[in-house]
């Protein structure tokens, strides 16, 4: 199917929402809690609270299901509901450090990597402090900037798309990604 | 001292007993150590992704450290 169709898929799926058709939403849900998740968890660091707030992302979706218009992409619209929930959670919770819940994710991640032990201890404790140094990175980024990031880099999404999310111009989006990646790179120069 | 041999006897036969009690009755040990249900597929679930992320980090990572090439920082 290619991705046109699936973009069409999505706006007729919300349509039949909107006309009743509950089903259409298990689809939909199905199709982008993962990669809703994703984001939301990159944004605020802590799965729990990510999975909290893709529950109300999706949440918001159904209760605006009689008033959908197919105007914008359905999943512009969902990362748009998404980034805003997220930057709410960050500036609402920017006193706590999730650094203890990073370290931990970091290392049940690099444990599984390689789950037969080819990796030695120097090469763990390496590989685990260059993880937690691009995600304190990231992490470290302002809200609009992280978001474009995110969207751009891990969710792969256009320009266009990333400005329609955040409310600002292509040209925006453009500058807020380059002082992110001049800012990321600055940071990480020495992990080379 | 004669007299003494049926108690012993009987004393050991009481120990034998109890030995095989024991042995046949061994403790609980710890009740608590019960393992419930696994959710095996969530956990597989969240262990793929961090899999995941990890990989997609470290391809980040990469793309971003890249090697000064202003020698003044040597």
């Amino acid at each position: 199917m290619t991705a046109a169709a699936l973009l069409e898929c999505d706006a007729e799926l919300m349509l039949r929402l909107r006309e009743g058709d509950d089903t259409s939403f298990a689809l939909l849900l199905d199709r982008h809690r993962t990669p809703v998740i994703h984001f939301l968890y990159r944004m605020v660091q802590n799965q729990a609270v990510a999975e909290e707030l893709a529950q109300e992302v999706f949440l918001r979706v159904y209760r605006s299901r009689a008033s959908y218009e197919p105007t914008a992409r359905f999943t512009t619209w969902l990362f748009r509901i998404a980034t805003h929930l997220a930057l709410n959670q960050i500036r609402d919770r920017r006193h706590e450090r999730s650094s203890e819940r990073l370290s931990e994710d970091v290392r049940e991640g690099i444990a599984r990597q390689l789950p037969d032990g080819t990796l030695t201890v120097e090469q763990r404790l390496l590989r685990e402090a260059q993880l937690a140094e691009i995600r304190r990175a990231i992490d470290d980024l302002p809200g609009k900037q992280k978001a474009a990031v995110l969207m751009h880099k891990y969710q792969e999404m256009e320009y266009t798309q990333i400005a329609a999310v955040l409310g600002c111009s292509e040209s925006a989006v453009k500058s807020l990604l380059f002082r992110a990646y001049e800012s990321l790179r600055a940071r990480l120069a020495h992990m080379a | 001292m004669s007299g003494w041999r049926p108690v012993l006897s009987v004393a050991a036969a009481c120990a034998a007993l109890l030995l095989a009690v024991v042995l046949h009755f061994p403790g609980t040990g710890d009740a608590d150590a019960r393992v419930g249900p696994s959710s095996g597929s969530a956990v597989e679930k969240l262990e793929a992704e961090q899999v995941d992320r990890a990989a997609e980090d470290l391809d980040m990572l990469r793309q971003f450290s890249t090697p000064a090439r202003d020698k003044r920082a040597l």
